[in-house]
């Protein structure tokens, strides 16, 4: 069912799992658990729509990069899958594998362990059969050397508000708190057990909610925030974890044109979106595995797009962008903190500096110049080159409005393999704050199947 | 390119000069001959093959080439400095035995996609370029100064 706490005005709920957050992940995890007639009450700080002043609790203080941190998540049921492309792909087996070139890499659990999970989040998200190789899509382009061929598949995309909320409604075991924003979240045996989450209104309702177990969905800058909050009162035992909490924080670097490839030819068309089994992919481009070794570069993948010749003696002809996408290294100096302005329930904000740094700079320059090079090599055309290590090359990196890392799932950071906070017997973390490296593709299909993973997890603690 | 890569690529500011010259002379030698054959073959039309810009636009791209060869203003200048350069002798060999001018292009393509695959390459002017389209670039653009003047 869905209660709106704004209508009956406070109350106190208790279930088996308490998740905070209604996005994509804490979303899957509530409904993953109902299947198991595991309760849930699913706290979600929004309503069933976009508000203004709801969304307003997202700003918070930037320093770094710029970044939007109001614009780049929706706080309401159905969280940012209500504004998201649906852009979609696993990760790479050697993204989990470490990297001495990339500090801090390396997942504690391997590609295998999530391909049940991608497979089933595949459904979920609407994408088709789980399939990121079609036969003889590259045909005409030939052996790469440098490169290899990629797949994004993609989501309608499924927005979760949509697609789920029948479900929630009518669920018997799932308990959906809207307007519900947390505000504490306590625990007991001196803080090692999560015991109730206190959430209210903006309208000035409270309500308690009490639980076996609590995960924290709600995206990866406030995943941090909570915890740092927790923290600082000392509402639970997170000694452990405190500093290294926030830390990490990676985008996927997003550069609309490394590159201008004059085409020879019209290879190029088997670059564009097309339709599988009636569901939509497209074909892109990537840094093989042994190349990021041989160069040290992190993972980089790329879509062509058609796109205006510049003017002069090139009006006229086929001319493609490389629309490239970048993994970020883990840089502990890319943070989200508790900034000093506090929110109208006079909790301080998140205070974001996202930087990037050498080797995400030379990831894209490289990754362009072994563009150029492959399309030379295999006589597909010749290319120009953007100075990507200009600095007036970093203004044209965007952010993909992907928050990764704050939360890191690593022996030293702030979860472990299952999702669970170090140091706290029964608080999971869902989304993509866990990935303690995010490779180059989307991060919903992950999100999506961390957190099946993790409902899975909890339903046999339980 | 093997495990080098174009990260030790050369840019166009530190373009081997020696290298350079060697290559332009050869394509100088083989493109004389070719214009002596029956099917002309310009250095434009060489170019195009990989690089399809009108003929303006390979000289202007040229002449950033023929920047780097300070001294060397004009084409025999330039000539009285090279040594014959395997690669590009190779393709004027054919050429006098009585390959047509698709058999030479088809080389030509060959020898450019080799260094593309060793990065033998050159930044001109944002362009990423084999060595020897940058020196037949250059070449173009030089003899098209001399019948311009």
């Amino acid at each position: 069912m869905i209660v709106d706490l704004e209508e009956v005005g406070g109350g106190s709920y208790e279930a088996d799992v308490c998740v905070i957050g209604g996005g994509a992940a804490g979303i899957t995890v509530a409904r993953a658990l109902a299947t198991s007639g595991i309760s849930t009450v699913l706290v979600e700080g929004g309503g069933l729509t976009p508000e203004a002043t709801s969304q307003q609790l997202y700003r918070g203080e930037v320093t770094g990069r710029p970044y939007s941190l109001e614009t780049s998540r929706l706080r309401y049921f159905g969280g940012s899958t209500g504004h998201w492309e649906g852009y979609c792909g696993p990760l790479d087996a050697s993204d989990f594998r470490p990297r001495g070139w990339v500090p801090y890499s390396g997942w504690p659990i391997d590609h295998q362990e999530l391909l049940p999970y991608w497979t089933e989040a595949h459904e979920i998200l609407d994408l088709g059969p789980f399939l990121y190789d079609v036969p003889g899509r590259e045909r005409r382009t030939g052996e790469f050397k440098w490169l290899r061929p990629c797949l994004w598949r993609h989501s309608p995309p499924t927005r979760f508000k949509e697609k789920y909320e029948d479900d929630v409604r009518r669920s018997d075991v799932i308990t959906c708190l809207l307007h519900a924003n947390l505000l504490r979240l306590q625990g007991t045996n001196g803080g090692r057990v999560a015991r109730q989450a206190l959430v209210g209104a903006l309208g000035g309702a409270l309500a308690t909610v009490r639980a076996h177990t609590f995960v924290l969905a709600c995206g990866g800058i406030e995943n941090a925030r909570v915890l740092l909050l927790a923290a600082h009162r000392g509402d639970l035992a997170l000694d452990q974890v405190e500093a290294v909490t926030g830390r990490f924080f990676m985008e996927h670097v997003l550069v609309g044109k490394t590159a201008t490839v004059l085409a020879n030819g019209d290879w190029w068309r088997d670059f564009e979106r097309f339709s599988h089994e009636g569901f939509d992919v497209t074909p892109g481009l990537r840094l093989s595995e042994k190349t990021q070794q041989d160069h040290e570069l992190l993972s980089l993948g790329g879509m062509m797009r058609p796109t205006e010749c510049p003017a002069g003696p090139l009006a006229g002809r086929t001319c493609l962008a490389f629309l490239t996408v970048a993994e970020q290294a883990p840089d502990p100096g890319s943070l989200v903190t508790l900034g000093s302005r506090h929110d109208a329930f006079g909790l301080p904000l998140a205070k974001l500096h996202w930087r990037l740094g050498d080797l995400d700079r030379r990831t894209i320059d490289v990754g362009s110049r072994l563009l150029a090079h492959e399309i030379g090599r295999l006589r597909l055309g010749r290319t120009r080159l953007e100075d990507m290590l200009s600095p007036a090359a970093a203004d044209s990196f965007w952010s993909a409005n992907h928050h990764i890392g704050t939360t890191r799932m690593a022996d030293d950071g702030v979860v472990d393999p299952d999702c669970r906070v170090h140091g706290i017997e029964n608080l999971f973390v869902a989304g993509s704050s866990v990935f303690p490296t995010g490779g180059y593709v989307n991060p919903t299909l992950t999100i999506v199947a961390l957190a099946l993973r993790l409902a899975d997890h909890i339903a046999k603690r339980l | 390119m093997g495990s080098g890569g174009p990260v030790h690529e050369v840019d166009s500011q530190r373009l081997n000069r020696r290298a350079f010259l060697l290559l332009l002379f050869g394509a100088g030698l083989g493109m004389k001959v070719l214009d002596k054959g029956a099917e002309v073959v310009t250095w434009e039309s060489v170019i195009r093959a990989g690089l399809p810009l009108d003929d303006v636009s390979i000289w202007a791209l040229g002449s950033h080439c023929s920047d780097l060869l300070n001294g060397c203003s004009t084409f025999p200048e330039i000539l009285g400095h090279l040594r014959p350069c395997p690669a590009v002798t190779w393709v004027a060999a054919g050429a006098r035995s009585g390959l047509g001018k698709r058999r030479v292009l088809e080389r030509l393509t060959r020898l450019i996609a080799e260094e593309y695959a060793a990065a033998e390459t050159v930044i001109v002017d944002r362009w990423l370029l084999s060595r020897t389209e940058a020196a037949l670039c250059a070449a173009a653009a030089i003899r098209a100064r001399e019948g311009r003047a």
